[in-house]
Parts: structure tokens; C-alpha cells; sequence
């Protein structure tokens, strides 16, 4: 590429870069703490030896997903606006940012929907049983119906 | 709690795991899709929009009243969640159980354990 082609002076294009990878790696690693709730992130977790995401996710989680937010709004001014000649020629970072722009958008758009792709089964499939609405009192018709065996209630967060 | 099950195929047990919004995140309906989270046949699953399972507990400043052996390994702020309650086969709704972990996850061997134990 010729060197006039160049808004300003390599120093200052590799700066501004940079700068955009690391926002959306921020990005990134901000939705990866957000979705510990997932199964496969928990899992992931899981095998890091750091189960437990509901230990910081729950009053972490809305500020994980700002910061995603501003780090993706951030990325993109320094792709698009200020860094646009020399960012926009690096293909896997612009890649790297609209992947993450998707998942972003996805997951605060719809939540559910991402999570079942994350879980690794469709969203619209029909799961192996039936999703009732919570009727406390045929719960507990159930829950005294099955006294002969040993009982297991989890509460459950979806995403 | 899928892994669990798994690893205790012939435990007589019935699983209730209740779905409720606690996250950010969980604004709407989850669809049916979700019952595969836990696929065994011995789970059954419910929606609880209203969280009314969490308040009939006492919601959690009264985890304490609801287990004889507990393992709490992250603070709830109100909702009981990312729990889960075993009770021996003989007790009634209303009395406590025998075992609570929270969070699911970092417990699953206990939660395993207490199945076996109390499976056979």
C-alpha cells in the first residue's frame, strides 16, 4: 500500500489499532464474563476451576454488558471514524469486531435465543419435556406425590 | 445438573427444576427448547415469571432454615436461585431438606453424592 495512501504517520495508525483491538477484546471478555450463566461458558468455567459464576455475575452482569457496549461503540468509532484508512485494510480485526457486535447485539436483543445456540440445541426445537408454568400448588401435589423417592428442586436461571 | 443425573442413571429420583428471571437477561418467556438444559426424563420443568417457588422458601435471608447441610458458596442479594434442594424420600413439602448446594455448579459432587446416598 503506498505510503500517501495513509491518513497520518504509522506511530499514530498502529496506536489507534491497537487501541480498537484491545476495546473489542475487552469487548469480548466482558460478554464472555456476562454469559457465565451459559452452560458451555459454565462449563468452560467449570474446567478453569473457577465454578460459581452466579458469585459475580448477578451484580456484575448489567455492568459487564454496558462495558461491552461502550467498548463495541469505542471499537467502532476508532474502526470507522478515527483509524478508517489503516483498521479497515486489517480484515481479521474488522472481523474480529463485527463478530462481536453480533454476539453483543444478539444477547441483549435475545437472550434466550443465543443461550440455546450457546447450549448447543436449537432455540425453536421442542425440548425433551414439557415447560409448564409454575403453579405452586400442583408443584406441590407433585412434590408430596413422589415422597417414595428422593427429591432434587433447582432454581434456575435461563440465561 | 444434566451431568449429575448422568452420572446417576438408576437413582430413583424426581428432578423439579424451577426457571426463573433473575439475570438481566431474562426478560421474556424461555422457550420449550430450554427443557434440554436437563433432558433427563426425571426432571420436570416449570416457568416461575413470578419467582413465587423463591418466596415460598423465604426468599435468601432464609436460606439458613431450608437445608440441614448447606454450601453456599456465593452471596444472594434476594432471589433464591442457582440452587438446588434434596430431600430424602419419605419428607413432605415444608420440611426441610437434606441437603442445599448453591451454585449448582460448584457443588454438583455433594448434590451427587447426597442422590447416590439417598437413591438407594
Amino acid at each position: 500500500m503506498p505510503a500517501a495512501y495513509l491518513c497520518y504517520d504509522d506511530s499514530m495508525a498502529q496506536t489507534t489499532g491497537r487501541s480498537a483491538v484491545i476495546s473489542t477484546v475487552a469487548s469480548l471478555a466482558s460478554l464472555v464474563a456476562a454469559l457465565s450463566c451459559c452452560l458451555p461458558i459454565g462449563t468452560l468455567l467449570m474446567a478453569a476451576g473457577s465454578a460459581g459464576a452466579s458469585l459475580f455475575s448477578e451484580k456484575l452482569r448489567p455492568w459487564l454488558l454496558a462495558l461491552s457496549v461502550a467498548s463495541l461503540a469505542f471499537a467502532f468509532v476508532q474502526t470507522y471514524f478515527r483509524g478508517r484508512c489503516s483498521f479497515r485494510q486489517r480484515r481479521l480485526r474488522t472481523c474480529l469486531l463485527w463478530f462481536s457486535a453480533t454476539i453483543v447485539t444478539g444477547m441483549l436483543a435475545a437472550p434466550a435465543f443465543f443461550s440455546s445456540i450457546l447450549a448447543g440445541h436449537l432455540p425453536f426445537a421442542k425440548g425433551p419435556a414439557e415447560l409448564r408454568v409454575f403453579d405452586q400448588a400442583a408443584f406441590v401435589r407433585e412434590f408430596d406425590a413422589a415422597r417414595d423417592q428422593t427429591r432434587v428442586v433447582a432454581l434456575l436461571s435461563p440465561t | 445438573m444434566a451431568g449429575v443425573l448422568r452420572a446417576n442413571p438408576g437413582a430413583k429420583t424426581r428432578v423439579f427444576v424451577i426457571w426463573e428471571p433473575v439475570l438481566t437477561t431474562d426478560w421474556g418467556t424461555p422457550s420449550q427448547s430450554i427443557t434440554a438444559n436437563v433432558p433427563d426424563l426425571r426432571a420436570a420443568h416449570f416457568w416461575d415469571p413470578a419467582r413465587r417457588l423463591s418466596a415460598a422458601y423465604g426468599d435468601a435471608p432464609r436460606l439458613d432454615r431450608l437445608a440441614a447441610i448447606r454450601h453456599v458458596g456465593f452471596r444472594m442479594k434476594d432471589v433464591v436461585w442457582d440452587v438446588a434442594l434434596v430431600y430424602p424420600p419419605g419428607a413432605r413439602w415444608g420440611s426441610p431438606a437434606e441437603l442445599l448446594v448453591a451454585p449448582v455448579v460448584q457443588y454438583r459432587e455433594r448434590l451427587g453424592e447426597a442422590i447416590a446416598r439417598l437413591s438407594r
